[in-house]
């Protein structure tokens, strides 16, 4: 839902470190080299298993190999109102494959028949190095799977799968903090993630990376196919996986779900609710409040959660932390709990004194009492902005001097009780830097 | 209708032993005729995570584990707990099987363990076997809620160990605060599978791997069709851990509302027949427009719910006569109309007061009856009947099946019919609803 409020460090700019490690690479262009090969993963059991995935190329010359395969692929980025995006595909697989984007229609290209069967829906790359570009000139904003056009079946569920996000414009009125954006009209975020299930039956990519898979072969179909793993963005739960960290930037975090498995998955958000804005890269006309979501195969929705500290429920900001689960029971790995598609989230609290971020009125100094005599959401020890003129400088010089002498609790800048010299120093440290959460940094 | 008691005939021509039951159930009854909830109220619960066993509708027995009331019975679903918005609400759980147990509660944001013991589960703080953990949590918003188990959470609610929660508003005879949610009757539909080769598992202690599981038993409110139509606890003795039936009752033009839990770990197409529903809420939060508009004015009118597990669904279902081009009580033109079965404006095109039924029944021998037949097409009325035939529908009410619309899953183990059904009964005016 739309809401053009703004955490409450509005105006302030502070790093934000953007969570997107088990993601792989984050591309900012509407040109993408991609090239699909083969690899393989561990998983926590052991089991090593055989999977084709993307890699982004990292010179953007797909006559060399280079960038790593991932699963799932990189996010594909697409810069806020770009309407064209050109992707060029190296296909190193035995056999041809081809991209597509559920919801987007590409230009020109066409499926490939055999026999009068087709065999793929879009231009295929030949196998062993085969090349193919494809355009999308008409690309619509939002939240798409893009996957493998050919034989999905089997080359889906192998891994040839990934996100794609194309923001609109930010409009004039809701700014979002930096790294946010405006992922549809009016629908403005602080951070944003990408929440991608699927699965893997092992037997089957063994057999397809053994040649023992089609017609005459040890497996000829998909119709017993019968995964053993679950994964949310290429992980499996096991206990002790970190969390993924957020609540860094404002307080709206949009939730980007995806569903490249070949089953239906129900994810159910533990603590609290969220308000689903967006489905198959269409928004919403009324947002609905759910804490579960219906994720069929192929599906994309996007939800909005507000972290803001006086709307989450107390046992998500006493614990910091909250978890993402299939309600359908997918929460093992090979038969062994715990494990599958499970995933948790923390609240970041910088400075460690059991504040979340959200909730801190002082981001980078641990100030446990959040002592803010002066009452405007500035903890006293980020506060040396005695004027409040929303910087430390000269003018706050004669402020302090009086506050030092009258001892004015607004100027106790370390909340010890008393204004002395250790709130001098706090005051020289803060000299010629705005307040709040960095002021101390 | 008249499609909706064939189904009921062609389908379930053996069913009379439940209808013979349900009629004997009703007969049983008496008291206020206003609908209640089976369940219990109050704010303090204590629940005892036992095993037992349920039986179904094909006469086999699957051992369960689930959520006992006071520590008694263990029974499928737990018992559905019903408090009003506001409450602070405490439910104390007793782990007595031989694995940690717990409860989490979907929904309701502020729940959580209070008081000494217990330990970090995978979704909420669980008691070790022979041991006991309390839950608090505030009913702030009122709705339809389930609530589970939230350790090793995938076998444990296959294994039974879910129950309905039911969070009343203030206003009286409603399900929310928007008056577009008032019913007259109200039924709650909570659904569930179960794979009885991974209760035999448990049973004898042998691994279980949840990723081949597949469902041969379909449940409405812990029970498998015919079963589904007996009547409540205590009118059937012989199904001590399946205190919940599913039968449901309603005049024309009265209001039901539809409380629907998706319980188990499998999708379900709930498919109402007879009328479409409308779709009032999900999650427990009403469905809202931008303009501010709420709970029913802003819902969807649909007639077969797609049921996810973990989700919660609030559905006003009205049936009536009017725009069937016929008068469903067999009035004459000199008649009185009844305002709530018939449109009673003869200017309106739905106006089908006095109209004859535009068919000719078919001479007795070339019909084939079934015990919900009355003998007669119009609502209320009974009719001439061979000897031994009809007998379980007295008061001539019109039977809707109510089910699954995966037809596979009207079967127990592999045999139809069965399964995930029961019946909607419109009764005539007047007819007293228990």
């Amino acid at each position: 839902m739309s809401n053009c409020i703004s955490g409450k460090f509005v105006g302030l700019t502070f790093a934000l470190v953007f969570i997107s490690s088990v993601l792989g690479l984050q591309a900012q262009a509407a040109e993408f080299w991609l090239r699909a090969d083969t690899t393989t993963i561990t998983m926590p059991d052991g089991v090593s298993i055989p999977m084709w995935g993307y890699a982004e190329d990292a010179d953007q010359d797909l006559t060399t190999d280079d960038g790593f395969v991932s699963i799932p692929g990189p996010v594909l980025v697409v810069p806020p109102g770009d309407t064209t995006l050109t992707v060029h595909l190296k296909n190193n697989l035995p056999v041809p494959t081809s991209l597509m984007i559920a919801g987007q229609l590409s230009s020109g290209s066409t499926p490939t028949f055999e026999g009068g069967r087709v065999m793929s829906f879009t231009d295929e790359a030949a196998g062993n190095g085969g090349e193919v570009t494809y355009t999308w000139s008409n690309l619509r904003p939002g939240t798409y799977l893009y996957s493998s056009g050919t034989h999905p079946a089997v080359q889906v569920q192998m891994g040839l799968y990934g996100a794609l996000t194309a923001d609109v414009v930010p409009g004039p009125f809701c700014n979002a903090e930096p790294g946010g954006g405006e992922a549809y009209t009016h629908i403005v975020y602080d951070e944003d993630l990408v929440l991608l299930f699927s699965e893997i039956d092992p037997a089957l990519h063994e057999a397809v990376a053994t040649d023992n898979y089609g017609q005459g072969k040890a497996i000829e179909s998909t119709i017993d196919y019968n995964p053993k793993y679950f994964l949310i963005n290429g992980e499996v739960n096991t206990s002790g996986k970190p969390a993924i960290e957020v609540g860094t930037g404002g307080s709206r975090l949009l939730i980007r779900f995806l569903n490249a498995g070949l089953r239906t998955t129900v994810p159910v958000i533990q603590g609290f609710y969220m308000n689903i804005v967006a489905e198959d890269g269409f928004p919403a006309r009324y947002p609905q409040r759910q804490y579960s979501l219906l994720l069929p195969a192929g599906k994309t929705h996007d939800a909005i959660f507000s972290l803001d500290c006086s709307e989450l429920p107390e046992p998500v900001l006493s614990t910091g932390n909250f978890a993402i689960y299939d309600r359908m029971g997918r929460l093992t790995n090979d038969a062994q709990m715990p494990g599958g598609m499970l995933t948790r989230f923390s609240l970041v609290d910088r400075d460690g004194e059991s504040i979340v971020d959200i909730c801190d009125n002082c981001l980078g100094v641990a100030n446990a009492g959040q002592l803010d005599t002066d009452g405007d959401l500035f903890g006293n020890v980020c506060d040396a902005d005695l004027n409040n003129d929303l910087f430390v400088d000269f003018g706050d010089v004669a402020p302090m001097v009086r506050g030092f002498i009258w001892q004015d609790p607004n100027a106790d800048l370390n909340a010890d009780g008393d204004v002395n010299f250790g709130d001098i120093r706090i005051f020289v440290d803060s000299y010629m830097k705005p307040p709040g959460p960095s002021g101390l940094n | 209708m008249k499609t909706a008691i064939d189904i009921a005939l062609r389908h379930f021509p053996d069913l009379r032993r439940a209808a013979q039951a349900l009629l004997l159930g009703l007969a049983l009854l008496s008291g206020p005729a206003h609908a209640a909830l089976d369940g219990v109220t109050g704010t303090d619960f204590n629940l005892t995570a036992k095993d037992g066993y349920i039986s179904m509708g094909d006469g086999a027995t699957v051992y369960m584990w689930g959520y006992a009331l006071d520590g008694g019975q263990m029974q499928a679903p737990g018992p559905t707990l019903i408090v009003n918005q506001g409450d602070q609400v405490t439910v104390t759980l007793t782990n007595e099987l031989n694995e940690p147990v717990s409860i989490t509660f979907p929904g309701q944001q502020n729940a959580a363990a209070v008081g000494a013991g217990g330990a970090d589960g995978l979704l909420a703080t669980e008691a070790a076997p022979n041991s006991s953990i309390a839950y608090t949590f505030t009913a702030s918003n009122p709705g339809t809620y389930q609530y589970h188990s939230g350790s090793n959470p995938a076998l444990q609610i296959e294994m039974g160990l879910v129950g309905a929660l039911i969070v009343r508003p203030a206003a009286a005879g409603q399900a929310y605060d928007s008056p577009s949610t008032a019913f007259n009757q109200e039924y709650l539909f909570l659904l569930q599978e179960l794979d009885p080769f991974i209760h035999e598992a448990v049973e004898a202690g042998t691994p279980v791997d949840m990723s081949v599981r597949r469902a041969q038993y379909w449940l409405i409110n812990g029970r498998s069709g015919p079963d589904t139509m007996f009547p409540s606890a205590p009118g059937t003795p012989w199904l001590p851990s399946q205190p919940y039936g599913s039968i449901a009752r309603t005049h024309p033009g009265e209001r039901v509302l539809m409380r629907v839990i998706g319980g188990g770990l499998d999708l379900h197409p709930f498919h109402t027949h007879g009328q479409n529903f409308r779709l009032v809420a999900k999650d427990g939060r009403m469905r809202e427009t931008l303009q501010g508009i709420s709970g029913a004015d802003a819902g969807i009118s649909d007639f077969t719910l797609t049921v996810a597990p973990g989700q919660t669904y609030d559905a006003i279902w009205i049936w009536s006569g009017r725009g069937l081009g016929w008068d469903i009580l067999g009035h004459a033109p000199g008649d009185p109309c009844d305002p709530l079965a018939e449109e009673c404006d003869p200017t309106s095109p739905d106006y089908d007061h006095g109209k004859p039924i535009p068919v000719a029944l078919p001479e007795q021998q070339f019909l084939t009856f079934g015990g919900f037949w009355s003998g007669s097409a119009f609502l209320g009325q009974e009719g001439p009947l061979p000897p031994g035939e009809g007998g379980l529908n007295l008061d001539g009410g019109f039977f809707y099946m109510w089910h699954s619309h995966t037809e596979t899953e009207l079967c127990n183990f592999d045999i139809f019919p069965g399964g995930m059904m029961t019946m909607m009964i419109v009764e005539a005016p007047g007819v007293p609803i228990p």
